[in-house]
């Protein structure tokens, strides 16, 4: 072959190639292709089993595939689902669900010949059942609540006795103890109900093969970097959206998925703050978000609440009050909200995040160097002999937060060390008490303000998940009296106290509430989130 | 021509020949299955004691933080844990050996139809990538040697040797991103061209090496009296390629495709990363984090097989095309 004619075959190559490429492939995302929605998100979707589940983004699609017996809606109110109704006892100490009646499953060979079948009491306590599982991540929410738990973790029982059917449509929770918040445990995706024929599956097979429910979208294909939906004919309740197709698409580089939302390959991107200058002209703290001229354009954004709080836990076994409260006077949370979340952020002293519905935090409090050295005057750390170490890990910012922190208390005269470990191994450390302090954030499950103070701060619950070792008798006294407090609104103004009681003796330095920037093409209306970040996309509309 | 020495490479029987190769092979590859499984052993064993030192525990990471100290103690007499050392290795051992590595202790799936699916994907970007860079060096090789003026593709094609790998997955994504947005950059595009990007991006470092080796085994040759003998003997240029400088270099050649080909495997993490794949890096990156010992354990043996597969064709290739060696 003369060197001619390879270079003309080559030239051939080189031009079919560019122009396969250059016969651009209509983009399924940014609404140009009707009704089928591409949504971001930043991690695999190895599987969508709820007990499986342990971040937020696999959540966030099992929550269009399944539904539990109440909801929470983008008001953060509680909304009936495949309960029609609910009552509890006289003290909050039992609960009783009545399921809808008409509600079927998605089509599947589960069912055999018959495709479907009605959702019934059996489905709902056979759900729980699993979701009480020893192996089921979700069941700490209610393993300290449900009557019966531990005996069947550890084998003792054959089922948990606090979750029975009472007849083809109604199911009753017997309680430990009062609470009157019960139904604000219950509103994430993680406590959905699917088939009780799940039960003959190979483990493993529901959540990657198969994942079977009665919500608004069946899954028709799941692999680990795509899942694709199909909106559920005959949904039993009436919803505004016109969205028929779902695609929640992975992308766990920030830059390649932002530039997949350019070329119109995705329609809804959540924001890491770290992007936001590529977008943003402006920002102000609540996510207030105005979009440079070039996104202008392009996109619209749109910021969402989540009952989230971020920290540095201090040992409250290791350290006096006295200590505590000079590192929440030495702690810089304006600067922390401007470096870390570009001032989208919200300032906090307390962990109850302003998200809860209708729930108002004390102001965080301001720094001030000369309060926080008399402070640590009265303390036994001495910051010339002692050391004082903080652990970071690789989520959620923690390094670059603990560098800032350290510099911060640096001023103050302690000298912190930085300690990188895996988040592990953090946890590990933490749960054995070997630490002085650590960087972490919660993204709390509980959308009201008891549950959460009793699970955190109650002396009950050293070493887990009162990480810290918090132990006040007065805070868990406090703590007690929401199961005597039906009212919300009493609730509220409860948690205000402890929060402002806890101020004194803080248990940790907490920095700030995050909001989630969600930017999206501007032909999708009606994009809305709860406070557990699950998007009610079927309210979601594409023109 | 009475004094001259000459060897018919023919007239050696060839059942002695293919003997004394079976033999040699044999050897070889006996010898690369025994230290290839000794390395095996050794990480198998390594990882065990590390997971075994470490704070954390498996039983906790699947239960998660908040999860009670009872919760997380029912789960570990569950998965045995709680049994001495030396019985969790013996049976771990026994599970390595059966080939019954259970169940991921994440999310429940059994351990190796997920190990050979992840290695699927991640030996398809391999063996794509060193595929077009066996094509690409041959064809800049080819064009250099009867257009020497384009010496300067050499040169060109080295940049990928310098460049770090991150630095050109993530440049090069962006600027297809922004030269053609036509092309999708996940792995769950569809489309002829879209899984190509990530195997074109990681062949860039094979590529620059092996048009470089091509092109010394070349020039050597170009050195050689036979090659000058071929010249005058009135070959055109492109036999003179092919016959007395391509045949001649396979050997170099293809030792550094084969070698490419297993190194590549660990080149495409950073590529599963940025290009969102669901390959064996992110799996075992994965199960190093969660603690997930049943699918570490699957991904060093396929891993393993893997590499003695590699090792034993390119032994037998390698004597095939020169039964010197």
């Amino acid at each position: 072959m003369s060197s001619k004619r390879i270079l003309i075959i080559l030239a051939i190559i080189v031009a079919a190639a560019a122009a396969v490429i250059l016969l651009k492939k209509s983009p399924e995302g940014n609404g140009d292709s009707a009704q089928t929605l591409v949504f971001a998100v930043e991690n695999d979707l190895t599987s969508l089993d709820p007990t499986k589940a342990q971040e937020p983004y696999t959540l966030r699609v099992i929550g269009q595939v399944l539904e539990g017996l109440v909801t929470l809606d983008a008001a953060g109110e509680i909304q009936p689902a495949l309960a029609e109704s609910w009552t509890s006892s006289e003290n909050y100490e039992s609960w009783r669900f009545k399921i809808r009646k008409g509600v079927m499953f998605h089509e599947s060979s589960l069912f055999g010949g018959a495709l479907t079948r009605e959702l019934n009491a059996d489905d709902v306590v056979f759900s729980f059942q699993r979701i009480l599982s020893k192996d089921s991540y979700p069941a700490f929410v209610l393993a300290d609540i449900v009557k019966g738990v531990s005996e069947f973790q550890s084998g003792e029982a054959d089922s948990v006795v606090g979750v029975k059917k009472m007849g083809d449509d109604e199911v009753e929770f017997t309680l430990i103890r009062p609470e009157p918040q019960f139904l604000n445990r219950i509103t994430s995706p993680w406590f959905t109900v699917y088939p009780k024929e799940v039960e003959g599956l190979e483990p493993g097979v529901f959540g990657t093969e198969q994942l079977v429910g009665t919500g608004p979208f069946a899954l028709t294909s799941r692999k680990d970097e795509e899942a694709i939906m199909n909106r559920t004919e005959n949904y039993w309740k009436d919803v505004s959206g016109n969205i028929e197709e779902l695609r929640f698409r992975v992308f766990k580089n920030d830059q390649i998925g932002l530039s997949e939302f350019e070329n119109g390959r995705v329609d809804v991107l959540r924001l890491p703050m770290k992007m936001l200058p590529v977008i943003a002209e402006d920002t102000s703290a609540g996510g207030e978000i105005t979009l440079n001229a070039t996104w202008q354009e392009r996109a619209a954004v749109e910021t969402h609440s989540t009952f989230n709080s971020h920290f540095l836990g201090l040992n409250c076994e290791k350290y006096d009050k006295h200590l505590r409260r000079a590192v929440n006077l030495a702690v810089d949370r304006d600067e922390l909200v401007s470096v870390i979340t570009n001032g989208t952020a919200i300032a906090r002293g307390g962990t109850l995040p302003g998200s809860l519905k209708d729930y108002s935090p004390p102001p965080a409090p301001d720094r001030d160097l000369e309060k926080a050295r008399a402070e640590l005057a009265l303390s036994k750390f001495d910051p010339a002999t002692q050391d004082f170490e903080i652990l970071v890990h690789e989520k959620e910012s923690a390094e670059q937060i603990g560098e800032l922190l350290q510099s911060q208390l640096g001023e103050l005269g302690i000298k912190a060390q930085l300690t990188k470990l895996d988040y592990n191994n953090v946890i590990g450390k933490m749960i054995s008490g070997e630490f002085d302090s650590f960087v972490l954030s919660f993204e709390y499950v509980f959308s009201a303000p008891g549950t959460i103070l009793n699970n955190v701060f109650h002396s009950e619950k050293i070493p887990v998940p009162n990480f810290w070792r918090y132990n006040n008798a007065e805070v868990d006294a406090a703590i007690d009296k929401f199961q005597t407090t039906p009212e919300l609104s009493d609730a509220n103004v409860r948690a205000f106290e402890i929060e402002e009681m806890m101020a004194e003796d803080p248990p940790a330095a907490f920095f700030f509430e995050k909001v989630t920037p969600v930017l999206h093409s501007k032909g999708i209306t009606g994009l809305k989130f709860n406070g557990h970040s699950i998007p009610l996309l079927w309210e979601a509309k594409s023109q | 021509m009475g004094g001259e020495v000459s060897v018919d490479i023919t007239s050696v029987p060839l059942g002695e020949l293919s003997e004394g190769w079976g033999r040699r092979s044999a050897r070889s590859v006996l010898r690369i299955v025994v230290s290839s499984f000794g390395l095996l052993f050794t990480a198998f064993l390594f990882c065990f004691l590390l997971f075994s030192v470490l704070p954390s525990d498996p039983a906790r990471v699947m239960l998660g933080p908040n999860a009670s100290q009872d919760s997380v103690e029912s789960l570990r007499e569950e998965l045995g844990l709680n049994d001495s050392l030396v019985k969790q290795l013996t049976r771990q051992m026994g599970q390595l050996v059966t080939l019954d590595f259970g169940r991921s202790i994440r999310d429940g799936r059994p351990v190796l139809p997920e190990v050979f699916e992840k290695f699927g994907v991640t030996i398809g970007i391999g063996i794509q990538a060193t595929t077009i860079a066996l094509l690409v060096s041959y064809l800049i090789n080819l064009i250099v040697f009867l257009r020497p003026k384009f010496g300067w593709l050499i040169g060109l094609v080295g940049f990928g040797v310098v460049a770090p790998a991150f630095l050109l997955a993530m440049a090069g994504a962006l600027l297809i991103g922004y030269f053609f947005p036509g092309i999708s950059l996940t792995a769950s595009a569809e489309g002829f061209f879209a899984p190509l990007v990530p195997s074109a991006i990681a062949s860039l470092y094979p590529i620059a090496l092996m048009t470089r080796i091509l092109r010394k085994q070349v020039e050597e040759c170009q050195a050689s009296s036979f090659f000058r003998a071929a010249i005058a003997v009135g070959h055109s240029k492109e036999s003179q390629f092919h016959r007395f400088a391509l045949q001649p270099s396979l050997v170099p050649w293809l030792a550094a495709w084969i070698n490419q080909l297993s190194l590549i495997f660990f080149a495409t993490l950073v590529l599963e990363l940025i290009f969102s794949i669901s390959g064996s890096g992110v799996l075992l990156v994965n199960a190093i984090q969660d603690r997930d010992f049943p699918i570490l354990q699957g991904v060093l043996l396929v891993n393993a097989v893997f590499f003695i597969g590699i090792s034993t064709i390119s032994e037998i290739v390698f004597a095939r095309i020169d039964p010197r060696l």
